[in-house]
């Protein structure tokens, strides 16, 4: 009876921990850092291949707290003739048809209790890289940094940026 | 120097043949250093027990023991030492030659080793000779195997910063470098799999006389077997929680698939050594030692490719120029120089270069065919005629059927002219 109890105890510890790693896996697909887009948005085309500059779509980077996603009208404005055929531009064509937004998935999100503005960031000269990776180089944008505070104050450090808490928690 | 700053630029083809060479270094290493550190933690703790107790047994399963981990001198030697040296120069290549990591992340570690290889090859020399050694060997083999673990912890946080790149400028001092969850259950991982396999040896090569051979001795090939299963169900048992645990320790940039996929085969494999061992009837398997050994290799194989499928997705678009992304100034690469205007044009060709950076230059360089033609070859055929260009530009229409037709711009009356005029002026001709 105990060796049957120890038995079932053991079989359950290894079964516990091989579904924990499957667990992990799931939540991680879930709200990882590369979560699944609407469409599925090349930026190894745009930033890579054809090199067009960040703030071309994503006006509000030097001018705002928010970089922006751009407003359907700009995505049409070339494929209205560029890669129709495809399925994704399909896609596109009929939200901006319908006049239905597209539900980007956020990438990186920082909490409420932050004040960020790229604004400020991109003004002092700060790469859209440093934080944000080789965006040019990957199919489906991931986040590469965590964004976590002592990430940000080294960085402010070395460039000499302010310290003060209220920079940032205001 | 700004130590956020990308590592210079690494063809990826580059950085693929590192990953891969550090796998061979660390699939060579690790569980060589392992059974080392298990085996004379083992070979200790029996030799101590052993002379306090007069316990025959136990000294000779301890000296038997420690030969069987370490083979030899010159090995425990070479194998000891020289590949860490590869293993830490593949990290710092990898890292981008930053030399920003204190230096207790690499060269100490070396020396740590330096000392306590041959400080325990020292204690193994001593209880090969006499049968009950004095306890001047025994100090020397419990400083060595020190040495050698903290060598080899040091070695993790090393490793452990790999995984986790984004946290390097953070590690400023000894102190912070010293203390990581990450490589903390890393190593507890390592140990786990080390006494695990340091077990399986026991059982492989150990206390396995025939029946009737001369020197058998029944209760000692019992006493390997209770020694050797006793530490690979200990490793068999710790390493799926450990594993569960550098999961959750992982940095999220650094997760795919292949690490979970790695991570889960862990488990599986850590049944596949208790099972049989601990389930079957009769005491279980009679020579389980093969099987428990290549397991516990296949377990370090897993979570050594886990842990490069974590550093290589954690570098993934971290290890490339920041080229095109950057966000002004990068633009006006796609225009040639130009010449000194006429001082009442500056303005204007200001105002159209301003608008050729932010509208035509997605799909326009002067050189290059991105997605329309490039202008050094469109443009001249306007040259002299401003208003033939100015409404082209108004209403495009598709001319040479190899290129998607251009969309209208949407840019006013004033821009049409300034951009018009800018791309007249800059434009080479007869080229």
């Amino acid at each position: 009876m105990k060796k049957t109890i120890a038995t079932i105890a053991a079989l359950g510890y290894f079964g516990v921990s091989f579904l924990l790693v499957g667990g992990l896996w799931y939540l991680w697909y879930r709200t990882g850092p590369a979560p699944l887009q609407p469409i599925a948005f090349p930026h190894t085309v745009h930033a890579g291949r054809l090199q067009i500059p960040c703030t071309f779509c994503h006006i509000f980077a030097d001018r705002a707290r928010s970089a922006g996603a751009p407003p359907l009208e700009k995505c049409m404005g070339c494929h209205k003739t560029i890669a129709t055929e495809k399925e994704e531009i399909r896609k596109l064509t009929r939200h901006y048809e319908e006049r239905r937004p597209i539900e980007w998935k956020r990438v990186y999100a920082l909490p409420d209790f932050i004040y960020f503005s790229h604004k400020r960031h991109v003004k002092a000269g700060v790469e859209c890289a440093m934080c944000h990776g080789d965006v040019a180089g990957m199919k489906r944008v991931r986040r590469v940094n965590e964004l976590i505070m002592g990430w940000c104050v080294s960085c402010h450090r070395v460039r000499g940026a302010p310290r003060d808490c209220a920079t940032c928690h205001k | 120097m700004n130590p956020l700053a990308l590592p210079p630029a690494m063809s990826p083809d580059t950085f693929l043949v590192l990953r891969y060479l550090l796998i061979a270094a660390l699939l060579l290493y690790l569980p060589f250093l392992g059974i080392v550190i298990a085996g004379s933690a083992a070979s200790l703790a029996l030799n101590f027990f052993g002379r306090e107790d007069r316990d025959e047994g136990a000294l000779r399963l301890s000296r038997e023991w420690i030969e069987a981990v370490t083979v030899n001198r010159w090995v425990l030697l070479l194998l000891g030492l020289l590949p860490y040296p590869a293993v830490a120069y593949l990290c710092l290549r990898i890292l981008g030659g930053r030399t920003s990591l204190p230096a207790i992340a690499w060269i100490v570690p070396f020396g740590a080793l330096l000392v306590g290889c041959p400080l325990l090859s020292l204690y193994r020399s001593a209880i090969r000779r006499t049968g009950e050694p004095p306890a001047a060997p025994f100090r020397a083999g419990t400083a060595g195997l020190l040495a050698t673990g903290f060598a080899s912890y040091l070695m993790f946080l090393l490793l452990g910063v790999l995984a986790d790149p984004a946290k390097l400028p953070l590690v400023r001092s000894n102190l912070v470098f010293l203390f990581s969850w990450h490589s903390l259950v890393g190593f507890l991982l390592f140990l786990a799999l080390s006494f695990g396999l340091a077990g399986g040896i026991a059982l492989r090569f150990l206390g396995r006389s025939k029946a009737g051979e001369a020197g058998a001795d029944p209760g000692y090939d019992a006493r390997v077997r209770t020694a050797g299963t006793s530490f690979a169900l200990g490793g068999a048992l710790a390493a799926p929680a450990l594993v569960v645990l550098y999961l959750v320790s992982l940095p999220a940039t650094g997760m795919s698939a292949g690490v979970f996929v790695m991570a889960a085969a862990v488990p599986v494999l850590a049944l596949a050594v208790f099972a049989p061992l601990s389930l079957l009837p009769g005491n279980g398997e009679r020579t389980p030692g093969d099987r428990v050994t290549s397991l516990f290799v296949l377990m370090f194989l897993a979570v050594i490719l886990c842990y490069q499928a974590a550093v290589g997705n954690a570098f993934q678009g971290l290890s490339a120029p920041p080229g095109p992304l950057a966000a002004a100034g990068a633009v006006s690469k796609g225009g040639p120089e130009t010449e000194k205007p006429a001082a009442g044009d500056a303005a204007a060709l200001e105002k159209g270069k301003k608008v050729y950076d932010a509208v035509c230059s997605v799909c326009h360089r002067f050189d290059v065919k991105i997605i329309g033609p490039p202008y050094n070859d469109v443009v001249p055929k306007y040259k002299g005629n401003v208003e033939k260009l100015k409404a082209f530009i108004r209403n495009p229409v598709k001319v040479d059927p190899s290129f998607p037709a251009m969309p209208k711009p949407p840019i006013k009356e004033d821009e049409i002219d300034a951009v018009a005029r800018y791309l007249l002026f800059t434009v080479k001709v007869g080229k």
